[in-house]
């Protein structure tokens, strides 16, 4: 949009709000992502009495729950960098990787990371002492240079990094072709990733929680204090320990696995590291509350912030189920003062384990951003989608991206999913302050966010089959500001891998601000 | 997602890492043997016969003149298809295959490259997927027939079992060959008769299951399997099994060790079978020819769907249009929508748009179309509230901006296209009846 046009639409827009009228501004080349607040702004509360019009449902934003939320993002591995999966990225389509990257301002990520990649035999005898020079430790192996790559996209971005340690590879071929299996595995066959092995090939007892301990610690030494990263925020150790935690006889036994969990801690208390980042857990799947309440029972003195794996839910599940589950989370992790958040996520529509039937539906997209609403009005203060694209992961292809494969075939198209989600992590922010609204149509679901910088987004959808008018009401002074409207409905929904711009402007004005909500439509509002 | 991928991630390589050590090897001329084998017979040249996979990059064809083609299988991507036509207890399949198969020459740990045609698969056909045909994906195969190059490139023509009754095929497959047999090249540019012949036995009351595989007429290959009790170390307990009594579906799928990045062009390696033939003895100790699968049909149904009890004009009314329809195929389905016969709204992105304009209770026919022959209707009736002006609006698309108009409100409001609003007054007609 050229000076010339800013400037007559400042002077109509400036004429509008001094009449009272809403003039929108909306649309045009690149005004969607203008900062229409720049700098922190005071807010306290007006003494207003907003009348909602006759046949409006009241979405009033009272007071914050006291949460601040932690990133939306999505799980990326490094397989993306894997030729060996048959993962081409030329220069070409690793831009247009990164443009959507970066056009949906993605806060956060996970990826993960095993001790064989780095450790690819036990450095020594012993786990109190790490020997960075023995010739079984490569930090510069290629899957770890792969991993460097996808830090530096990271930290180059500011997105935030939860750095998960899967376990012990027992499956693990290094891309050099040098090192097959995993030293530190146990004998357990079954699944590809194990607990740490507790005894050696005589069936004497070996200290493999101490030295998976130790291999955690000279991970996050070297990646903190000689790589200098300060992406990462988050490290976990074996989520979803009910299925990831097999010991040799293929039990994952929770007291085990917490028994790791402090050893861990109790390694980085030593080293110096404990506070540097902070460690998660456990990314339980099971999500069945009372053994989850045993999980943060146990894990209270370790894990700083508790998070869930959920594929419980799908486009026919209510508000009402979605937020009852994040709600009990929430306050079995709040018990134990700890945050919840969801280190991945999807809908339950399993074909196989990297298919879902829901993949490329729409409903799915509208889905996906209630459960972001309902889990954030519980208390959920982050949340992870799993996956970002379509990739090989060697053996099969996971198909539940937010956009298809690369290559001629499906063109990295994508998905309606895309649409959604990233209109949620563009126009939220990491730290902001989460408002929860309460709605008393079960098809319309509402959060609120203030963004550190002041601006207000408000992420509304409406899953029933009608139009609904909405009045958004709030005392808040810093919220009376005119705002963009980014809607995503079944007849608008783009096709061109770009986040939706916006369709208008809104203003909330004398506190309140009504607008029309498409049916089975996903909207944002935001003056980000 | 970790624990779901456990389940099916696991190394190929176990099943493809098998003997190392020079081991003789028999080569048997294809031109002096065949299976007698119409078209009508041919399993091999109907897509219809085989699943398709999904998981991976892999491809699998099947054309309907020169067959089935399993192509571009390279490290931890199997090429896999499963016959669609049911369980089998006593049978025998014959195979004319031009086993292509190449090892690469660098980048590979243990070059190999394979074909195993699986079989007494435990899944109910109707739940069967193309994955199926491999071992460690639900863990249902209890036996295959390897044939191809083995750990160094070596041939091979064995039996394969697994402890699918204790739902363990990843680690406890074993390769199975009594004295007196020696492994088979098939590898020579020729096309060869691969069979595989299951059939019960009673040997003074020992009953099992016969095992025998013949490569060009010759036994290349024979197993007995005991109804008995068998031990499996990973679970660590007992199971009997009664393998007179299994029946289960067949697989085929290739395994190699290629690794990425090779043009399929590049890597020569891939697997055609050109006939297909099945015998089954379950109703027929004589035998009977095992015929084709029809194609699957898939008809269209109406989907019972509930419309919001009323809409306001001017508000746009959207109604996904698979929501109102039931198909499972994959043919393209074409949408009619009408009102007291002539066209009403639009059709966008799979979604029936319409905004009224005037009050009325309006009857909507959704028309679905597959075919002249397989179509579904279903009917809604929409009540509109109040009538509005038709607008002209400036958004065209989803992502243009439009501008709210007039004062003493704040409502800002998205539109829909001009296109759809003109067709819409054009021709919206109140029904009589309203």
């Amino acid at each position: 949009m050229n000076k010339k046009i800013l400037s007559v639409m400042s002077l109509i827009l400036s004429f509008g709000i001094f009449t009272g009228c809403t003039i929108g501004g909306g649309g045009g080349e690149d005004d969607e992502s203008t900062p229409i607040i720049e700098s922190v702004e005071k807010d306290v509360m007006l003494d207003l009495t907003p009348t909602v019009p006759d046949g409006y449902l009241q979405l009033s934003v009272g007071d914050s729950n006291g949460y601040k939320t932690e990133g939306y993002g999505c799980q990326v591995d490094t397989h993306i960098f894997k030729t060996a999966y048959n993962n081409f990225y030329g220069e070409e389509e690793m831009n247009e990787w990164l443009a959507r990257v970066d056009d949906m301002e993605l806060q956060s990520i996970r990826t993960q990371i095993f001790p064989e990649w780095y450790e690819r035999g036990n450095d020594n005898g012993s786990p109190n002492v790490f020997k960075k020079t023995s010739e079984n430790v490569d930090f510069n192996s290629i899957e770890m240079q792969q991993l460097y790559r996808l830090l530096d996209i990271c930290e180059e971005r500011n997105i935030k990094v939860d750095l998960s340690f899967y376990g012990c590879n027992r499956n693990f071929v290094s891309q050099d072709g040098l090192i097959k299996g995993s030293w530190l595995a146990n004998s357990y066959q079954n699944n590809w990733i194990t607990a740490p092995k507790l005894e050696d090939e005589n069936g004497n007892p070996y200290p493999g929680y101490e030295e998976f301990a130790e291999a955690v610690y000279a991970a996050l030494d070297h990646l903190l204090n000689v790589k200098k990263y300060t992406c990462l925020y988050v490290f976990s150790i074996f989520p979803e320990p009910n299925g990831s935690f097999p010991d040799k006889n293929g039990y994952c036994d929770d007291n085990e696995y917490f028994k790791l969990c402090k050893i861990v801690k109790e390694k980085l208390v030593a080293k110096n590291l404990w506070g540097k980042v902070t460690m998660a857990g456990p990314g339980d799947c099971a999500n069945d509350l009372e053994r989850y309440k045993n999980y943060v029972n146990n894990l209270k003195d370790v894990c700083e912030t508790n998070t869930s794996s959920v594929y419980k839910f799908n486009d026919e599940s209510t508000n009402a189920e979605m937020y009852e589950y994040a709600y009990n989370n929430v306050q079995a992790c709040k018990a134990v003062g700890c945050t919840w958040g969801v280190c991945e996520s999807g809908s339950n529509r399993f074909i196989d384990p990297a298919n879902q039937s829901d993949i490329d539906t729409y409903n799915r997209a509208i889905f996906l951003a209630r459960t972001v609403i309902n889990y954030t009005n519980a208390g959920c203060t982050n949340i992870k989608y799993w996956v970002l694209n379509d990739v090989n992961y060697g053996g099969y292809i996971m198909r539940l991206g937010l956009w298809k494969e690369i290559g001629e075939e499906f063109n990295a198209v994508a998905r309606p999913q895309f649409y959604t989600w990233s209109l949620i992590t563009k126009y939220t922010e990491f730290g902001s302050d989460i408002y929860p609204v309460q709605s008393s149509d079960p098809d319309v679901c509402m959060v609120a966010y203030r963004l550190p910088n002041g601006a207000w987004s408000y992420l509304i959808a409406n899953s029933g089959k009608s139009t609904k008018r909405i009045s958004i009401t709030s005392l808040h002074s810093s919220a009376q500001k005119v705002m963009n409207v980014y809607s995503v409905s079944g007849t608008t929904l783009p096709n061109n891998n770009r986040t939706v711009t916006a369709s208008t402007t809104a203003q909330m004005q004398g506190g309140i601000l009504n607008i029309t909500l498409r049916s089975n439509s996903f909207t944002v509002i935001s003056n980000k | 997602m970790k624990k779901i991928l456990s389940l099916v991630t696991v190394f190929a390589l176990l099943f493809g890492l098998t003997l190392s050590v020079f081991r003789p090897v028999n080569t048997v001329r294809a031109d002096e043997y065949t299976v007698e084998c119409s078209d009508e017979e041919n399993l091999a040249i109907n897509k219809h016969n085989w699943f398709f996979p999904t998981l991976n990059s892999a491809q699998f064809t099947v054309d309907e003149t020169s067959g089935m083609k399993f192509d571009n299988f390279i490290k931890d991507q199997q090429c896999v298809t499963y016959f669609r036509g049911g369980n089998f207890s006593e049978f025998k399949l014959s195979l004319l295959v031009n086993a292509n198969l190449n090892i690469p020459e660098k980048g590979a740990q243990w070059k190999y490259s394979e074909a195993y045609i699986t079989f007494l698969i435990d899944r109910a056909p109707e739940d069967a997927l193309a994955e199926d045909g491999k071992p460690w994906y639900a863990n249902k195969v209890y036996g295959s027939f390897c044939f191809g190059l083995t750990s160094g490139g070596l041939p091979i023509s064995r039996f394969m079992y697994y402890n699918a009754f204790a739902s363990n095929c990843q680690t406890s497959g074993q390769f199975y060959q009594p004295s007196g047999y020696t492994d088979v090249n098939v590898v020579d540019g020729k096309d060869h008769w691969i069979e595989i012949e299951i059939k019960n036995y009673n040997n003074d009351g020992v009953t099992g299951k016969k095992w025998i595989a013949y490569i060009d007429g010759v036994k290349v290959a024979e197993f007995d399997r005991d109804d008995d009790y068998y031990y499996d170390s990973d679970t660590a307990r007992e199971y009997e099994v009664k393998y007179s009594e299994l029946s289960g579906g067949i697989g085929i799928y290739t395994n190699s060790d290629w690794p990425g990045g090779y043009a399929p062009s590049r890597m020569n390696n891939f697997l055609e079978v050109k006939k297909a033939k099945l015998i089954s003895y379950d109703d027929n100790p004589e035998g009977e020819v095992v015929g084709q699968c029809a194609a699957p049909v898939f008809k269209i149904t109406a989907n019972e769907y509930q419309v919001a009890p009323s809409y306001d004009a001017g508000d746009p009314v959207e109604i996904q249009l698979s929501d109102l329809f039931v198909y499972e195929g994959t043919d393209e389905v074409t949408y009619e929508v009408t009102c007291n016969g002539e066209p009403i709204g639009e059709i966008i992105n799979g979604f029936w748009a319409w905004i009224p304009t005037t009050e009325g209770s309006y009857d909507i026919d959704f028309t679905a179309t597959v075919s002249e022959d397989n179509l579904a209707k279903n009917y809604l009736t929409i009540r509109v509230n109040g009538s509005v002006e038709p607008e002209s609006s400036t958004n065209t698309e989803s992502n243009a901006e439009s501008v709210a108009e007039g004062c003493g409100g704040s409502i800002a409001t998205t539109f829909f296209p001009i296109a759809l609003l003109a067709g819409v007054v054009l021709i919206i007609k109140r029904r009589n009846n309203e």
